[in-house]
């Protein structure tokens, strides 16, 4: 779809910031604080859980006031959700107040996340999005301002927030910059920083560094090249590992891909495999017909870390994902469903954390495509954009709310048209709020986010 | 056309070759192939299953690898990743009668006319489940309810014309400041999605309201009720007005009209029909010429499919290799199709119904007939992969699936088949230990059959030569048939455990884990 003329021309206006030399040079300090913790004491992991189809965060976190008085917020809600709106008395409460000063309770099917979020291990952000610089329901009905490509699309959407650049074809995703950033300064491990149990996704992909991808049972060993104990073993090996050193060097470029493909996992299984035989964790993860192998994805995340000496990773980053959340119809049962078993994955992976003395080290946070309208088309809700996110971690300062409630008034303030919500924070100000506790400095983001410079907080405070 | 002709043709038009079709295609001329594969009979997948919970994945292994109708049946599986519908997730879940006669619409339509396809797929109950389209009611201004937007954009997206404005090229058509131009609107969405409102099940056990309410038939299309559609005016796409008062099926025919006309839709679908079938990055003017069949298919008809196939597979773009960036990386299921296929790949009961593959498909292999995780298919038709790839400027759709873990999970369970097969002396093989054994194999254990590939064992080199004309259309290379001669040379013919079949089944395995091999190009 896209020519490589475009692609040229992207990187020389907006993305040229990354692949220059200049970066290199300003990065003393950042290579000193590597130099000096070779030990791994200094270890962070990040974990992304994505939300295929697009949680509808407004049945999330709902408000739930002290007292109903007035135009209060959950009867702004109820009204909005119509015979979607869940019952005031079925939320599960949560400790504090967010910017409107209300309070929010909590999805009746998340009591996990209940008490993660009032014991201060978890927080929420509130309608977060794409956007390329601060912008109001007036200004994006308007078009006044540039909107981000392809808004309420989920595949585009889905991309944008794992480039966080809207305004750009980017296909490098944030977690791929961070490791390519890294990279350039002298970091190296023997498996990749990006890990992907979930999906292949863009979030991961780098210029320089690209993810390793993880089968929930660890690296299989591919018997043409590897199996030892076949018949004939020997010679057929040697046939095929023939094979696959012509094939690196072959001109098709998909073949000397595929071959780099192949050549790697050959290279990672001994590597992978004899980490994670170090011993499984105690704490149990559970799985559910539906659940998207959520549970098994978290726990194989939960064995990498403990396996990170094995790997010399001081740094990881993960992702793992789950489908189902296109809620359009049977938006209460499904996403009821997906949610229970989402808040048990998260606890279990909290208490796996816990046991492994980490929980100081790994923050783990949510992302999805879009949010959802707040107005029901009979049975489910439509496309949108702002959205609620979990962040969990034992760093994270946890049992608040950040970012800036919306009017869920359908025409309200927030409304670009038939509730559908415009963020009031950027997917760059998450993510470099992340990469800001993950190691990076405030004067390197910018290369990484490149509009992060139009947003005026750099820092939303909900880490440590 | 010649042998090797033949077997390009076979290997990008149907779930592959074999040495019987690779002698009758090659004495034929591609009108003659193409007229004899648009006669033959489809072969159906609703018949074959019983009832709802009967797994329907056996039976397209079955008609895939052993139905007559060879073109029609791939031509379904490509369209079948454009027009998405899955079982993977939501509420097409272990209602595998209603896949199936979805199934069934794309392989009778797949040579067919694409706006009677657009229609037949929009009002399937699967479909109608799937996106949400059945049941979508009027919007009620009491209580805020606004209609059902789910079909009314994904047929706009993914279905006809995609987000921007193409050029017949397929190229994107841009604004002063180089960004693609959108093709509608949300406002255009919207009222679309009025059009789609009034469309329930066909009745099963009521009428009237209680079957609008109550009642789903999973296999018979959706029909109009009409109290619950929206009468009033709408403005879609292209300021097309469609008027108060209308009716359910007066608008949607108006709607399917007005998307299956927008110039968009030739090489929007072609271009991924391309893909599916060719390389991954065909040529602007490739697009461009498959663009023209599907907006004329020279006796002023629009939407030929069976023309559009033919432009495709008959383009000097697809009968000679490209570059170095020509081809596309075969999709698990293809791969393992091509070896059925090419080696005569069938169970104790006549069925390819292995359970091996059947029941680890999306988890190994990430892919599965109609499994996909959502309506954006397995793979999205602009992915990029990172590094010399994206440098050369290519999309690589099929490589956004492939990984460390799906690579080699395919690969293994593709030996493992290698080695399940039956040679001429009727020794059964279940493993790769070659030690004749009917350990792992039970009655629903695909076995190749090699017997008429053993002619050739004796000569390492003409067996070589045999499997490269039949798995990579002649154009393995001689490092590679070297590696391939030497190593079957080592391997003896006349013991007990090592046969003509022996050879066979080796040389198949070496060739179709290779990364030579894995690109179709």
């Amino acid at each position: 779809m896209k020519s490589s003329l475009s692609r040229r021309k992207f990187i020389g206006l907006s993305g040229g910031a990354l692949a220059s030399s200049s970066l290199l040079t300003t990065l003393s300090g950042f290579q000193r604080a590597l130099a000096v913790t070779p030990d791994n004491s200094d270890y962070k992991a990040l974990v992304c859980v994505f939300m295929f189809g697009g949680n509808d965060g407004f049945n999330w976190l709902v408000p739930n006031p002290a007292t109903l008085t007035g135009s209060d917020p959950y009867s702004v809600y109820s009204r909005s959700r119509s015979n979607l709106a869940l019952a005031r008395n079925s939320l599960l409460p949560l400790n504090g107040t967010a910017s409107d000063g209300s309070a929010y309770g909590l999805h009746p099917s998340c009591p996990e996340i209940q008490t993660l979020f009032n014991n201060g291990n978890a927080a929420f952000l509130c309608n977060v999005g794409t956007l390329v610089r601060p912008t109001t329901a007036a200004q994006a009905k308007a078009g006044s301002v540039t909107l981000p490509s392809q808004l309420f699309s989920h595949i585009d959407q889905q991309t944008l927030w794992m480039t966080s650049i809207s305004n750009s074809l980017e296909r490098y995703g944030w977690a791929g910059r961070v490791a390519d950033f890294y990279d350039a300064n002298g970091y190296s491990s023997s498996l990749p920083m990006n890990i992907n149990v979930g999906d292949t996704n863009y979030w991961q992909e780098g210029r320089r560094t690209i993810p390793y991808g993880m089968g929930i049972d660890g690296a299989p060993v591919m018997n043409v090249t590897n199996n030892s104990a076949y018949y004939r073993s020997g010679t057929r090996q040697n046939a095929a590992t023939a094979l696959l050193s012509q094939a690196t060097q072959d001109s098709n470029l998909l073949v000397s891909e595929y071959a780099a493909v192949q050549l790697g996992a050959a290279g990672k299984v001994s590597l992978v495999n004899n980490a994670l035989a170090g011993g499984d964790l105690s704490t149990q993860f559970g799985s559910w017909p539906g659940d998207g192998d959520l549970g098994k994805q978290l726990h194989q995340v939960a064995r990498c870390i403990k396996a990170r000496a094995n790997f010399s990773s001081s740094r990881q980053i993960f992702f793992v994902g789950m489908g189902g959340f296109d809620t359009h119809n049977g938006l209460l049962n499904t996403q009821a469903a997906l949610l229970g078993y989402l808040s048990k994955h998260l606890k279990s992976f909290w208490d796996s954390m816990s046991e492994l003395g980490v929980q100081n080290k790994v923050t783990l946070f949510t992302a999805s495509d879009f949010g959802r309208s707040l107005g029901s088309n009979g049975d489910g809700t439509d496309h949108a954009w702002g959205n609620h996110h979990l962040i969990m971690g034992g760093t994270v300062s946890g049992g608040r709310y950040y970012g800036t409630m919306p009017s869920l008034a359908i025409g309200g303030a927030d409304d670009v048209g038939n509730g559908r919500v415009v963020p009031s924070t950027s997917t760059d100000q998450f993510a470099s709020t992340l990469c800001r506790w993950f190691g990076i400095a405030d004067s390197d983001l910018n290369s990484i986010f490149p509009n992060l410079a139009n947003f005026g907080t750099r820092n939303l405070g909900f880490m440590v | 056309m010649g042998q090797a002709a033949a077997a390009r043709l076979l290997t990008q038009a149907t779930f592959g070759p074999t040495i019987d079709s690779i002698t009758t295609t090659s004495s034929q001329s591609y009108d003659a192939w193409f007229i004899a594969q648009a006669a033959t009979t489809p072969s159906l997948h609703l018949p074959l299953v019983p009832d709802k919970d009967t797994d329907w994945t056996q039976f397209w292994f079955t008609n895939a690898v052993r139905g007559q109708d060879q073109l029609r049946q791939r031509m379904a599986f490509a369209l079948s990743e454009i027009l998405v519908i899955s079982n993977a997730n939501g509420p097409l879940v272990n209602q595998n009668q209603a896949i199936a006669a979805y199934y069934d619409i794309l392989v009778t339509n797949a040579l067919g006319n694409y706006r009677d396809l657009l229609e037949k797929v929009t009002l399937s109950p699967a479909m109608g489940l799937y996106l949400s389209m059945m049941r979508n009611n009027k919007p009620d201004i009491t209580t805020g309810i606004h209609a059902d937007e789910n079909y009314a954009r994904e047929i706009m997206q993914l279905f006809s014309i995609g987000l921007v404005k193409l050029n017949q090229d397929g190229t994107v058509q841009t604004d002063s400041s180089g960004r693609g131009i959108a093709t509608y609107s949300q406002a255009d969405v919207e009222n679309l999605a009025r059009v789609f409102t009034g469309w329930g099940s066909n009745p099963v056990n009521n009428t009237g309201e209680n079957a609008w309410v109550f009642d789903t038939d999973y296999i018979n299309p959706m029909v109009a009720y009409a109290n619950h559609h929206d009468t009033g005016a709408k403005t879609i796409i292209g300021n097309v007005v469609v008027p108060a008062g209308g009716t359910a099926a007066g608008e949607l025919k108006l709607a399917l009209d007005t998307l299956f006309n927008h110039p968009n839709v030739g090489p929007f679908i072609g271009k991924q029909l391309i893909q599916r079938l060719v390389t991954s990055n065909p040529s602007p003017a490739y697009v461009r010429r498959v663009a023209s069949t599907f907006n004329n298919n020279g006796q002023n008809v629009r939407g030929d499919l069976l023309a559009v196939a033919k432009a495709i597979l008959t383009d000097p773009e697809a009968v000679s290799a490209g570059g170095n960036s020509y081809g596309k990386l075969r999709e698990p299921l293809l791969k393992f199709t091509q070896l059925w296929r090419a080696f005569n790949g069938y169970d104790a009961n006549g069925k390819v119904a292995e359970y091996m593959v059947i029941h680890n498909s999306t988890r190994y292999f990430a892919q599965g007939p109609l499994l996909s995780p959502s309506v954006f298919n397995f793979f999205r038709p602009d992915y990029q992969r990172a590094g010399a790839l994206t440098t050369a400027g290519l999309v690589v759709p099929e490589f956004q699936t492939l990984n460390e873990s799906t690579l080699v999970n395919t690969s293994n369970q593709l030996e493992r088949q290698a080695y399940q097969f039956i040679n001429s002396q009727g020794h059964s093989s279940g493993d790769p230990n070659f030690v004749y054994t009917t350990n792992n194999i039970n009655n629903n254990s695909v076995m190749l059959h090699t017997t008429q590939w053993e002619q050739y064992a004796n000569t390492p080199a003409t067996l070589i030569d045999q499997l490269n004309l039949v798995l990579m259309s002649g154009q393995m290379s001689s490092a590679m048939r070297q590696t391939l001669i030497d190593y079957v040379s080592s391997v003896s013919a006349t013991t007990a455990n090592d046969t003509p079949g022996s050879r066979v089944a080796e040389a198949a395995s070496l060739i179709i884990n290779s990364p030579q091999y894995s690109i179709q190009r």
